[in-house]
């Protein structure tokens, strides 16, 4: 298998194309840089970003394995770790010139932002970290909220959900929903997911061990932690907040692991409230 | 649903508690919960394959049902997937059961209206008998996957490697294909030279000569080593930060073996924490053994082509060999339009100091001699055995004055004394030069040959130990 060479992708079409990157927005204001968390695609910050279009220009892009991205350019080496995943989003930030960015991060994008902001500190003006945790499993004194065999447990589940042979049997008795804003417009790459590479990404997600990349953070940073997270329980959003120097921790109402699409309103706050 | 209806006399009524039958009693588990996921209503189904009591459920999260594996896929993609596309289709999800058991199940749900507000309608449907089955299935595909890639990937490389005809190209071969089959982020092949690994191609962390870790281990010791993340690797002194400087916390290295012996080492570098799994390290070390195999034959061939090409005494290229280099001298001078001079050597009385000596004695002469022409001539030039006593130097872009000198070097060096060599053998050369200044005309190795045998015939018939020059 060949790598994705740099040369081919150093090209700004190649970047755009291979991350499926979305510029929305006012081009004057300050840019901000949605990345997704592991399960879904871009979609996810739906609710979220039309609120700051008006002041803000806004960048979404899908990780390369995910929704629209190239998934012939996910090299299973490469991406074996989040360091390619930072490199795209280096490339991205770079192929766009941005300054000043503000990188919004959820899940597992969380750590990829953190290496991308100590690797462009001087394209990166702050981290918005939604939900983070550099490391998922319990380690001596460490609560990351899982043990090995919870992570062996979720790949299964995957297996289940995504490898199953057997046609559909359960009949939706409920019907289809009236949800015409939902639904309607999305398109083909919503949520795609290539089971393959679902299996491959949760254990870079879930086996991955960051911690040590959080000191090296200069970039003023927000920590939002969500009440009653099973992901990313209160003590790793403590965890991460105490480990990035200077960094800010906000609490949310907003329960479950995101508040993106729960509690949209509320985030959007709490990232203005940071950001001035 | 949640609460029954008193049982009525009117038709009305009585049709209300048929409906309220079927969703208690239906063959699937049935609730309804907020857009938060506090469960509202819970059907009976539901509540005995959980063992549980209503109000143990009402107002408590639904996510709480489910096991940690559960939980996380609800929580990344079922969620989401409910928020943005508004249903979710036959999510396979596991139950807790109050007993400590667990449920299979499947799970579809909408968002849906009511005249409380939103909430979100779950049907259930045990999906016990299937995941099961499923998983066998999935289980036999996974391994049949695996020894199908396996043998793919071994028959890839053994095409690869066996049209590799030199060590760098059969090295770039199996770095390649041991990081793809590895799936690591970058790999690395080093080879032995005499006790010192030296990297012949890939990518390292570790630099070009990985001393003291665990290639060299794994060369020493002909077993494969894998150091699984940054504590693992505190067994080698400084490995964690070299590693991680190159972006790597994990690797694994297997020597390359031919016959038992150790001839290089093949390296995996992982950008992340993580065990290298038995199978992994099994397929590494049999690309190793493939290439291994082929190393030695690539060896072996490089050593046969060798010795067809140099005489076996004084390793010099012998008279084939010659010919191919004058060949090609003679090519390049017709483009260059330089001039050529092949020089032929024949020593004086070397056939007295060989019936004196016998010859073990004449050999250990002629390798003297061999080893002062090698460091006479100019870099460039090319120094042949031509037969017996005779000896051929190809002087490239060498007039008649530059091809004189180097003749006058040679005469000057045989009459130094040899070594084991008593007094009164003297050792001379008569050389003929035969000089090609390009001027169009087209002219043969072998007419060079024969011009410079010629010439040097002229020598010694003049005397010995002098230069003849011809030019041809």
């Amino acid at each position: 298998m060949a790598l994705p060479t740099p040369v081919e992708h150093a090209t700004g079409a190649g970047v755009l194309r291979r991350n499926n990157v979305r510029v929305l927005g006012n081009p004057e204001g300050r840019p901000m840089v949605f990345a997704h968390g592991f399960g879904c695609s871009q979609e996810m910050w739906r609710l979220l970003t039309p609120g700051f279009e008006p002041d803000h220009r806004v960048v979404l892009y899908d990780l390369v394995g995910a929704g629209g991205s190239d998934l012939a350019a996910y090299d299973r080496g490469r991406y074996d770790s989040l360091h390619a995943h930072a490199d795209d989003l280096v490339d991205i930030l770079t192929v766009l010139d941005l300054r000043d960015a503000v990188l919004v991060a959820h899940s597992v994008s969380t750590m990829i932002a953190v290496l991308a902001a100590v690797r462009a500190p001087e394209r990166v003006g702050a981290l918005v970290l939604v939900g983070p945790s550099p490391r998922y499993i319990n380690d001596d004194d460490y609560v990351g909220g899982f043990e090995r065999a919870d992570i062996d447990a979720l790949l299964d589940t995957l297996d289940a959900n995504y490898l199953g042979w057997s046609s559909t049997m359960a009949p939706v008795v409920m019907g289809n929903p009236d949800r015409p804003e939902l639904g309607q417009e999305l398109t083909d790459s919503f949520c795609r997911v290539d089971p393959a590479i679902a299996a491959h990404f949760a254990r870079v997600t879930f086996l991955s061990d960051n911690r040590r990349d959080l000191a090296a953070v200069r970039t003023p940073t927000l920590v939002v932690q969500c009440s009653d997270d099973v992901i990313a329980p209160y003590e790793v959003g403590a965890f991460v907040h105490a480990s990035i120097p200077g960094s800010e921790l906000a609490v949310l109402s907003a329960t479950g692991h995101v508040p993106h699409l729960s509690a949209p309103e509320e985030l959007a706050a709490a990232m203005r409230r940071y950001l001035g | 649903m949640a609460e029954r209806l008193a049982g009525g006399g009117s038709e009305q009524e009585d049709a209300l508690s048929t409906v309220d039958r079927l969703v208690e009693s239906a063959p699937c588990g049935l609730l309804t919960t907020t857009t938060d996921g506090s469960v509202l209503l819970v059907n009976e189904t539901l509540l005995r394959w959980l063992g549980r009591a209503r109000e143990d459920l009402v107002g408590r999260p639904f996510e709480e049902l489910l096991t940690t594996a559960g939980r996380l896929f609800y929580q990344t993609r079922y969620l989401p997937v409910l928020r943005l596309r508004g249903e979710v289709r036959e999510a396979a999800l596991t139950l807790r059961t109050a007993d400590g058991g667990e449920l299979p199940v499947l799970a579809s749900s909408v968002l849906g209206g009511g005249a409380e507000g939103e909430a979100v309608f779950v049907a259930l449907f045990d999906a016990t008998g299937r995941r099961n089955y499923e998983r066998e299935l999935l289980a036999a595909r996974r391994e049949a996957d695996r020894s199908e890639r396996r043998v793919r990937v071994l028959q890839e490389a053994s095409v690869s490697f066996d049209g590799c005809e030199t060590e760098g190209a059969l090295a770039l071969a199996l770095a390649e294909v041991a990081r793809t089959a590895a799936e690591a982020a970058s790999s690395a092949v080093f080879v032995l030279d005499g006790a010192v690994l030296r990297r012949v191609a890939g990518d390292s962390p570790l630099g070009d000569a990985p001393d003291g870790g665990p290639e060299a281990e794994a060369a020493r010791a002909s077993v494969p080593v894998t150091v699984d993340g940054p504590s693992d690797a505190d067994r080698y002194a400084g490995l964690a930060e070299r590693l991680s400087a190159g972006r790597a916390e994990a690797m694994s290295a297997v020597p390359i073996l031919a016959e038992g012996e150790p001839l290089g080492v093949v390296s995996c570098y992982f950008g992340r924490a993580r065990g290298v799994d038995g199978d992994a390290l099994e397929l590494q070390a049999a690309l190793a053994r493939q290439a291994g195999q082929v190393l030695r034959r690539i060896r072996l061939q490089d050593r046969l082509r060798h010795s067809s090409l140099h005489d076996p005494l004084t390793e010099l290229p012998n008279r084939a060999h010659l010919q191919s280099r004058l060949t090609e001298a003679l090519e390049s001078s017709a483009k260059t339009r330089r001039p050529l001079a092949l020089l032929f050597v024949d020593l004086d009385g070397f056939k007295a100091i060989n019936d004196r000596l016998g010859h073990a004695g004449g050999d250990a002469v002629l390798a003297q001699v061999a080893e002062r022409l090698r460091r006479l001539v100019r870099r460039g030039d090319t120094v042949a055995r031509f037969g017996g006593d005779e000896f051929a130097i190809v002087c490239v872009e060498a007039d008649a004055a530059a091809a004189v000198r180097v003749a006058d070097r040679v005469r000057e060096a045989m009459r130094e004394p040899l070594r084991g060599v008593p007094g009164g053998y003297p050792l001379t050369a008569s050389i003929g030069v035969a000089l090609h200044e390009p001027h169009g005309e087209v002219v043969s190795a072998s007419d060079l040959v024969l011009a410079a045998d010629g010439a040097m015939y002229r020598s010694k018939s003049e005397g010995r130990d002098r230069s003849v020059v011809v030019r041809a």
